[in-house]
Order: C-alpha cells, then structure tokens, then sequence
C-alpha cells in the first residue's frame, strides 16, 4: 500500500527507460522472482531462464513507451504469463527436484524436526494443482498482498480468499498424508 | 499440522540462488537494455510524474485538501459512515486514498492502517445486516481489505523509531483487541457458510499479523489470544471440513 519516496522515483526513472534505475529493479526483484519461480516449478535452470526472461520482457514492454504502475505486481504478472504460456506442465511434470541440503545450515539434531517438518511441506506442495500451488506461493513464500495476487492472476480478492483457504486446507491434508507414508 | 505452522513453513521453503548466474544474467539483461535505454534522463523533479509531494505547492494543495475533507466538508463527513453500494460511498474511500498518499513516519502509518482496518470492520457488520448476496459480496471484500490493512500496520512496525515503537506497538494490540471484539459480535450473527469463514479467516489472522513480522516487543496479549482463536478456528473449520473436502472434490473433477 505504501510506497516510499524512493520506489516511486525509481518507478519514475524506470517508466523513463533509465537504464541505471533498470538495474536497480533487477537487484531488487531477481531474486525473488528466481525463488517464486523454483519453488512453482522446482528446476533451477527453469526458474533461471524464467526469471532473465522476465526482465527481458519488461524492458520491451518500456520500451513500447507502456508505463507501470506497480513494480511489483508488474513483474510478478509477467513472470506468471510466462510460465502459463510455456511451462505450462502436468502435474507430474512439476516434480520438485532436490532442494539445496538444508541440513547444512543447522546444528544436526536441534533442527532436525523443523527440517523434517520443511521436507514434508515441500512434498505436500507437489502434489497440489498448479493454479492452487501459485496462490500459495504468492500469498506465503512471496507474502505478496491480496491485492498484488489480484493484479498478478487476474482473480478477484473473493476468489482468491477462498483459494487460498482451499489450499491451505488441500495442503494440510496433503502433508498428513506425506507424514503418514514416512 | 496447523495451518498457521504450515504458512510459515512456506515461507521457509529453501531456494537458493546461484550467485553468479545472478550476476552473468544481471550483465546480459543490462546489455539488452542499454540499447534500447534513453540515453539520460533528465533528474528535474518537475519531470516525475505523479508523486505529487515531490513539489511543495501539491503537497500543500493535498495537505489543505484533507483540513477541507476532514474538517470541513460536510459532504466528506456525511460520507464518513456509509458503505459500498452508497452513493457517498467513494467519496470516503477517496478522503482514505489522500491520508494514505500523504507522506507519514511509520508509527503514524501503523495507526491510520489499524484504523482504517476498523472501519471496514464496521462496514462489513452494516452489509451484514443487508442479507442480500450482493452486500454479502461486499462484506467479503471488506474483510479482504481489513486484512490488508492489518498487514501493512504490521509491516510498518518495524520501520518505526525504536523510540516510537513502544507506543505504535501498544496502540496496534489495543486496535487487534477492538478488532477482535467486532469480529467476535459478527461471529455470534446468523451467517451464510462462506461469509462465516470469512470472518473466522480474519480472526485467525489477527495473531498472525500481530507476531508474522518481528516484533520489537513481546506480544503477550496476543500470544495468549492466538492460542485461544486458533482453537476456536480449528473447531469451526472441522464442522464445515466435509463441505470443502466435497467442493474441493467437485473442482478436481471439473479440471479432469
């Protein structure tokens, strides 16, 4: 809701196709981007072209002279128009690879239910449908507000309470499952 | 597992970023666009569009505007209590737009947030009393902003002064109280399935957005509340579980 005086100047700069303030965008948003994008579709190489393209199409669409509103839910809509227009995979497919080894981060044993508990959200998440997993995704891996998942998915704030209700709820009994399978 | 764990455990889900693609990727896009880039752009202030209190003269146009809006409009006033389908109606959310343009330190933002919080919380409980589908459609949007609003109170927390932070966080507890109590009188109503878990969604959110971001003091009301509302949402939650394992059911087919 609030934005600072600086990422509307940013903005500014940006919707003036001012190459530097581009950059800035790129380190503030790459990463987050990647992240959302390897956690939906769960390939690094994937997420990593997804994100570069991202970008790529952002500047074109400045460079048409079209101006953004909101950075954010700008450049999140044009990540998940890509991935709707050419990742789009089946279920199957989204399998998430291996995550990088979190056990590495932690002292052993303390950590090892929360890990347990993580690696068990992490299975439960696959087996979700896509459409539900990226309103997961948006709302609690990138806490984006309801109203920038409005402006990313084009859903109205309704539909989308309900989703995500939906799916928090499809996620639990999914994660009963994958701890009862262990 | 608890809903509210699985949220944070979202959150946490690890994806790491390899550092130097990041930085050959940052190269390569910047190439791109340096060829389409606009040579310099000109750093006059009066050149920005649309950030209105860069230039003193709008800032004091928008600050006289709001005196006229709160103070002396009585069309504004008389706007204050009404609710969406009202013909006043978007006046009020326009006097709203103004505070929220103009700039405010973080404990001031915290409170105009939980206040406008409030009232969408009196807003819904008026569309409530409606019992039409249309006005129920607006409740739910309400409480979709309420929850909003809530989270960005929450996030402004931390960027307060730490000296102004004891009491920013003191008044936000005290608005998740109020918040509590309106929510809790429209829970005791007689109320359509989705609209009763909408209102059980905002007050399991109430803890979560009063301990989601780190706080800077102990949140103790709270955090024996948030025990206290999720059981309450819990049990609320099972009585409607074969509903939405049934609705969810239907969806799958329908993707089939």
């Amino acid at each position: 809701v609030f934005r600072t005086l600086e990422e509307k100047q940013l903005l500014a700069r940006v919707n003036a196709r001012d190459a530097d303030a581009f950059a800035e965008v790129y380190d503030r948003y790459a990463p987050r981007l990647f992240r959302h994008a390897y956690i939906r579709i769960g390939r690094k190489e994937v997420a990593e072209d997804l994100t570069s393209r991202t970008f790529l199409k952002a500047w074109e669409y400045l460079a048409d002279g079209k101006t953004v509103n909101y950075l954010t839910s700008f450049l999140y809509r044009v990540l998940q128009n890509l991935i709707i227009d050419e990742y789009r995979v089946k279920p199957r497919e989204i399998l998430v690879e291996e995550f990088p080894d979190v056990a590495d981060r932690h002292d052993a044993n303390a950590q090892m239910d929360a890990i347990l508990e993580l690696e068990h959200v992490q299975g439960a998440m696959r087996s979700l449908p896509d459409d539900m997993r990226t309103l997961l995704v948006a709302r609690y891996f990138d806490q984006l507000s309801i109203a920038e998942i409005r402006s990313m998915t084009g859903k109205s704030s309704n539909a989308i309470y309900v989703a995500l209700h939906r799916g928090l709820r499809a996620l639990r009994q999914a994660v009963e499952g994958v701890e009862r399978s262990k | 597992m608890r809903i509210s764990r699985i949220k944070q455990l979202i959150h946490k889900l690890p994806a790491e970023i390899d550092k130097s693609w990041l930085a050959e990727a940052r190269l390569e896009i910047l190439a791109s666009v340096r060829n389409t880039a606009v040579a310099s752009v000109p750093r006059n202030p009066r050149r920005l569009p649309s950030t209105f209190y860069l230039l003193p003269a709008r800032l004091t146009a928008a600050l006289l505007s709001i005196l006229i809006l709160l103070g002396g409009g009585a069309t504004v006033l008389a706007a204050q209590g009404t609710i969406p389908g009202e013909a006043l109606y978007p006046l009020k959310r326009a006097a709203e737009r103004v505070l929220l343009a103009v700039p405010a330190s973080a404990e001031q933002k915290v409170g105009l947030q939980a206040r406008l919080a409030e009232r969408r919380l009196q807003e819904v409980a008026k569309l409530f009393d409606k019992k039409e589908k249309k006005a129920e459609d607006a409740a739910l949007s309400a409480l979709a902003e309420f929850d909003d609003n809530l989270e960005a109170a929450t996030d402004e927390l931390p960027k307060a002064r730490p000296e102004a932070r004891p009491r920013a966080s003191g008044r936000l507890d005290k608005a998740f109280l109020r918040h509590q109590e309106l929510l809790r009188r429209l829970e005791e109503r007689d109320l359509q399935p989705e609209a009763r878990a909408a209102v059980l969604r905002a007050l399991g959110n109430l803890p979560r957005a009063a301990s989601g971001t780190p706080r800077v003091l102990p949140f103790t009301p709270s955090e024996v509340r948030k025990k206290d509302v999720e059981k309450r949402t819990e049990t609320e939650k099972e009585d409607q579980s074969s509903r939405d394992a049934r609705s969810t059911d239907e969806d799958r087919r329908q993707e089939d």
